[in-house]
């Protein structure tokens, strides 16, 4: 990729004192050096707003929305938790502006009516199922925010607010972490994902996969073992382990693979899983008609 | 606008539409994520408290700058008081000037980073969410991939850089059309 263009001599080791800046181990000399260069020179600093702006943005992409209102007085609880709310409808509204116009980013006028929480999903629909969701018992409509879904057993069809489908068969315990992934830490889920939730993530104990289009099937066996079933469009996953990592992989329909310790293995691909029987919903097709 | 002052949804609506720019602005004064995120939890509290004090139809992004100025400079003074490293402050008001400058185009480039960080290879992605959004340290995933320290700072930097490109790239992109 293109180096920044100008490179005045202080350059490299100032370069190396944002980069160690940014990982937060800067040496008193590099702090020494970021003093003197950022008094001196305009350009300096320029890079280094540049940097620590892009830092900002990416701390504030993968850990989103984090505000919870911890010992806030009521009212200013209530503000804080409103500006949540109004944060996730400019993020949905952000999504909607990927795939076509929506409403206008600060549509704002239902906001005041909504349940202050920051909400990623919600349960479409349930079958014979029990679990939770941190205390509250799980129902058709609960919307859930980030947080654990337990589910003991049956059937739980979850929908992101990106558009993917999840159906989760119980025992089974997923993390939602934002409109668009979730971690599946125990138990088999498979996920439709249409077009506009496209680059919809599950990562387990043992992978990380990210959704081409359109669904696919997870089963975390244990902490060491995921087996992935990619049942209609493309996948791409890395295996993932405490000591490995395998570069990402595309897999395509009617490939499975087992990942386990950082490798990939493949396996035979099977048709049984969640929501594949009975289907939830008319259009929640795993398998294309041959 | 010739109202006093702003209602309760103008306001979330905009301190909701700012956010990320506070961040990033309290993060060029104070290059710590976790003490950012601290500051910016301050900064929306005194915003709230202090919102009477906002005059419609002047710049809501300057006026949260200005308050997260103080708050930023106020944690500051604690971190120096406990001996903990930081930037000369006379830098960091130079800092602090440019950057409510220079964060003009924030909020573009915070949407074109959504879209780069789709086309990130699933690997990439992954060292990004055990860094950013786990909070693992370079030493602790390094440990994890069996790679060395070093190694990893340059996986992230190439990562960095590719993104940066890839947000230059859309903007030019978006300029042109």
């Amino acid at each position: 990729m293109s180096q920044p263009p100008s490179t005045p001599p202080c350059r490299d080791p100032l370069d190396d004192a944002l980069d160690a800046l940014l990982s937060g181990d800067t040496s008193p000399q590099q702090l020494a050096l970021l003093n003197d260069t950022l008094r001196c020179d305009p350009e300096a600093r320029r890079t280094y707003i540049r940097a620590l702006a892009f830092e900002a943005m990416l701390a504030r992409e993968f850990a989103p929305l984090e505000e919870a209102p911890v010992a806030v007085p009521t009212r200013r609880r209530r503000w804080l938790a409103l500006a949540a709310i109004a944060a996730t409808l400019v993020l949905a509204a952000t999504l909607a502006w990927r795939v076509g116009p929506g409403p206008p980013p600060g549509a704002a006028t239902d906001v005041l009516e909504a349940d202050p929480e920051i909400t990623h999903a919600v349960i479409t629909s349930l079958d014979e199922a029990s679990g939770r969701f941190g205390a509250v018992a799980l129902s058709q409509g609960l919307r859930l925010g980030e947080g654990m879904v337990e589910l003991d057993s049956g059937l739980a069809e979850i929908t992101f607010d990106s558009g993917a489908e999840v159906t989760l068969e119980g025992p089974a315990r997923l993390q939602l972490d934002s409109d668009n992934m979730a971690n599946l830490a125990a138990g088999r889920a498979s996920a439709h994902v249409p077009e506009p939730a496209r680059g919809f993530v599950i990562h387990t104990p043992s992978s990380y996969i990210r959704d081409l289009g359109t669904a696919f099937a997870v089963d975390v066996r244990d902490d060491r073992e995921t087996d992935l079933h990619v049942l209609e469009g493309e996948v791409e996953v890395s295996a993932t382990s405490r000591s490995t990592v395998n570069p990402p992989q595309i897999l395509r329909q009617r490939e499975a693979v087992r990942l386990s310790a950082g490798r990939m293995i493949p396996i035979s691909f099977r048709a049984d899983h969640p929501g594949a029987r009975p289907p939830p919903r008319e259009n929640f097709r795993f398998h294309r008609p041959d | 606008m010739s109202r006093k002052s702003l209602t309760e949804t103008e306001f979330v609506v905009l301190i909701t539409r700012y956010q990320a720019a506070i961040y990033a602005y309290i993060l060029t004064i104070h290059p710590d994520r976790v003490a950012a995120q601290d500051i910016l939890q301050e900064t929306n509290l005194v915003l709230c408290r202090k919102v009477g004090d906002f005059e419609p139809g002047t710049s809501f992004k300057a006026w949260a700058f200005r308050v997260a100025y103080w708050q930023t400079m106020a944690h500051l003074k604690r971190v120096q008081r406990a001996g903990l490293v930081a930037l000369d402050p006379e830098v960091l008001e130079l800092v602090a000037l440019e950057a409510e400058e220079q964060l003009v185009d924030f909020e573009e480039r915070h949407l074109a980073l959504r879209s780069c960080l789709q086309k990130l290879p699933a690997g990439d992605a992954s060292i990004l969410l055990a860094h950013y959004q786990r909070g693992e340290s370079l030493a602790e995933i390094s440990g994890r991939l069996g790679r060395t320290r070093d190694a990893l700072k340059q996986v992230l930097l190439r990562i960095r850089r590719t993104l940066r490109a890839c947000i230059d790239r859309q903007l030019a992109e978006a300029a042109r059309t």
